[in-house]
Parts: C-alpha cells; structure tokens; sequence
C-alpha cells in the first residue's frame, strides 16, 4: 500500500510533496478555525498518528502477500481535517522506523491515504444526517470501507500510471482492479471494525464523533 | 567496530539542518535518475556514503525486508507485461527482455534510496530535533504532533499489552469465530483511544506549562550557540554537488 523510495519519478514526488503542503496548510487552517485550542488539535491528532503507526504492525495473512489495517475511514470521523497532517506524520514514523512507504514518496503516499481520509469523512458526513445507532453504524461503514478502497485505488493508480514501461491501457486498468479486489476483504473489515467503534463512541463518548 | 563508531560520530555531528535537506536533494535527484548508464552510478553513491556513514549493515538488511516484498510483486508485473523481445517461454508465461531490463533498474534504484534514507534517518540525532525542524520552515502544529506522536507510540503499545494480561488474567480465551473477535477487538480499541486522548491532553498541557513551545527554550539556546563545523560545510557542499550533477546528467541524456 505504501510506495517505497526510488519507485516513482522525481518530479512525481516533487509534486506530491507540493499537493501535501498546500493540504495540509489548508487542513490546519479549516481546524483552527473550527477549534481555536490548539492543545486539542495537537492532542488528538497524535493519538490518532500513533494509532495509525501501531495498526501497521497488524499483520492479516491475504495469500500470497499480507496486509494491515490503515484507519483511514476511523480518522477521518474523529479528527476531521486534522486527520491529513495526522496521517502525514504517522507515515513518517513508519518511513523512518521500519521502511513502509519512504522519504521521497512521502508526499504521494499522505496525498493518497490523507485523501482518502477526507473523501469518506464527508462521505460520513453525508450520511450522518440522520441520529441514531443505525445511521451511525452505516455511515461508519462506508467511512471505513472507502477510507481502504479510496487509498488503494489512490495508489495503485499512482504506481502503475508512472512507471515507464511499455503497457497497454488495459493491462493497466486491470492491474489496478486486481490490486483494489485483493484489498476487499480488508475494506469489508475496515468498514465493520468502524461502524461498530463509532457506535461504543457515541454510546461512550460522543464528543469524539465530529 | 572503534572505526565505525569514528565514521558514526562525524555523520551524527553534521549539523540537521544542512543534513537532512542535502541528503534530501540527493535522493530526490536519485528518483529522477531513468537513464540506464546512470542508474549504475547510484549503488557507487550510496555504497560510498553508507560505508562512510558506519550504520551496520545488519540494519540495513533489516530494513530492506519491506520494500523487497514490494519490489517482488512491481518486478514480477513489468516483467510479464512489458513489452520487447522474449526472455524465456514457460508454457503460457512469456518473460519480456524490456521489463526485466525496467525491473531491474527499478530495484536498483529503489535500494539505493533506501539506503541515503537510512544513512539519514540513522544518523540523525533526537535531541533538539524539534527546534531544528521548525527553523528548517516545518509549520510548529505539525512538529508537535510528531513529538508528541513519538510518545504515544510507546504509551499505546504498552496499554494495549497491558490490557491483554487483564483480559487473560480474567479467562479470556481467543475465539475461533470472527464475530466473537470483533466484539472483543472493538471495546477495547475504543477504550485505548478514549484513554488515550484524554491522557495525550492533560500531558501537552502539562508540557505547555513547564514551558514547550515558547521562543527561548533550552534547545533552541543550544542550537544558536552551537556553530556549524566545516567538515559538514563540506560534505553538504559534496551531497549537493553530486546531486546536482546527477540531475544535469539526466536532463542532458534525455535531450541528446
């Protein structure tokens, strides 16, 4: 899921670099503006980073390669806009402590599970208009399940559309398909495991929930 | 071993901030490299930096086990689906001499990044870190976010086993069926989080008191009064020339 160092163009990573700082500026700024202490912002998000380093030590065996829970689509709910820079810095730690993802492909990679974060916040957003435990558990799924499929999508299409080689359009798109069907399972997980924590923290603390 | 703690100590005394940015430039200088003569001059770079740096190799190693998985499954796909003259025919399995060619420049490259990104994550000291970060133009939110994630990564792992104890401790039994997991898994994810939250803003605060964050800390004094060493003028000078040359190499391979 992560894009390793040296894998994409420089100019891709110049750019993803660039698309990152603009968002997460704009990330920061929205949260100010809706949150004026800091403390919060800081707080939460950092705890949510950490979260997003550890789940990456899950391991679930997806024959022949193995992968791990990403929190997207939980981010997303509970940190909002902060859940970009949230992310941006969770996959520094794992850049820097066990090589997921890299240093160059930092940018693309937050730009595509950052991304992802956002989109199925307002896709839960969209959803939660109604109250209650089961528009709760709906929205949470779907944050949940497109926080994974939007992020592979994200990246896959990253990967394949810059890598230089002499493949035809439609190899691509299948590639890209493959790779988000081999991520379903973990996209059908996600969205559960999602919509049942939304709902213990809207049953526990609903102040949690944006 | 004395020599490559000796080679360690130079590397860790370069000065962050001529560190990161030059080592920085160099592997984005790296990612730009497609021409083939070229790609073989970046294994030469790292290697010479990596020896110079005296980060173990063992580390390296150990650090290279993810993206070779990775790397596994991009090479694996070039090599079926590129095009160019037959490799090796395996019943319906054609091997295409172009994508073997773009696989494996694509691994060369790719663990040659790697290792410039070792070199600097490895040799780059904590202490004062933050300071350094927000002069090198880091916005400050996002720098306390990553000190006090750092924290956090430890604290959460270390409720997490302790709750594992409690709930073997209280007769739990891991279950077969995955509903049953999840009703497990849930609680106590959430609890973390809950707990975590609320103990990740008493201690900010607590920071906030005692002074982090203000403009005169003791690291920043100690950043300002600390003077950058010629020898990590010069080897920002060679990271940066070599970089720079790479890129001029390659930009003119690819007009000629």
């Amino acid at each position: 899921m992560h894009i390793p160092d040296g894998m994409l163009p420089g100019e891709i990573c110049a750019a993803g670099y660039a698309g990152t700082a603009v968002l997460t500026w704009f990330c920061i700024k929205k949260a100010r503006s809706t949150n004026e202490d800091s403390t919060i912002i800081v707080s939460r998000a950092s705890v949510m980073a950490a979260a997003f380093f550890v789940v990456s030590w899950v391991h679930i065996p997806l024959p022949p390669v193995s992968v791990h829970p990403i929190l997207a689509g939980l981010m997303g709910i509970i940190l909002g806009w902060i859940s970009f820079p949230a992310i941006l810095v969770g996959l520094f730690f794992q850049a820097a402590m066990f090589g997921h993802g890299g240093f160059t492909t930092l940018g693309v990679n937050a730009l595509s599970m950052g991304g992802a974060a956002l989109l199925a916040w307002a896709m839960y957003r969209l959803l939660r208009r109604k109250q209650g435990e089961r528009a709760i558990l709906i929205s949470g799924f779907v944050a949940g399940f497109a926080g994974v499929s939007l992020a592979v999508i994200f990246t896959g299409s990253v990967l394949i559309l810059t890598i230089p080689a002499y493949i035809d359009s439609g190899t691509e798109l299948s590639a890209i398909l493959a790779m988000a069907a081999a991520h379903l399972p973990l996209a059908l997980a996600e969205g559960v495991f999602t919509a049942l924590v939304a709902r213990f923290l809207l049953r526990v603390k609903p102040d949690m929930l944006l | 071993m004395p020599h490559e703690n000796r080679r360690r100590r130079v590397f860790e005394n370069w000065d962050t901030s001529l560190k990161i940015p030059s080592l920085f430039l160099l592997m984005m200088s790296m990612a730009l490299i497609r021409d083939q003569h070229l790609i073989s001059l970046l294994p030469c770079i790292a290697a010479i930096l990596f020896i110079a740096s005296g980060v173990p190799l063992s580390l390296l190693l150990s650090r290279f086990r993810a993206p070779v998985v990775f790397l596994l499954f991009v090479s694996v796909f070039l090599i079926l689906f590129s095009g160019g003259d037959t490799l090796v025919r395996a019943g319906p399995v054609v091997l295409k001499s172009r994508g073997a060619i773009l696989a494996l420049n694509t691994c060369v490259r790719v663990l040659s990044v790697i290792t410039v990104g070792i070199v600097m994550i490895y040799t780059t000291p904590l202490s004062g870190l933050s300071g350094k970060l927000k002069r090198m133009l880091i916005p400050r939110i996002l720098v306390d976010i990553g000190i006090m994630t750092g924290r956090y990564i430890m604290v959460i792992g270390e409720d997490y086993s302790k709750m594992k104890t409690a709930r073997k401790l209280r007769g739990y039994t891991p279950r077969k069926s995955i509903a049953r997991r999840f009703g497990v898994i849930v609680p106590t994810a959430a609890t973390l989080l809950i707990k975590g939250f609320q103990q990740s803003e008493r201690v900010f605060k607590a920071m906030r008191i005692r002074g982090y964050g203000s403009s005169f800390t003791g690291e920043d004094r100690g950043y300002a009064l600390k003077k950058t060493s010629k020898s990590g003028i010069v080897m920002f000078l060679a990271t940066v020339t070599v970089s720079v040359l790479l890129i001029i190499l390659e930009i003119t391979v690819e007009t000629a």
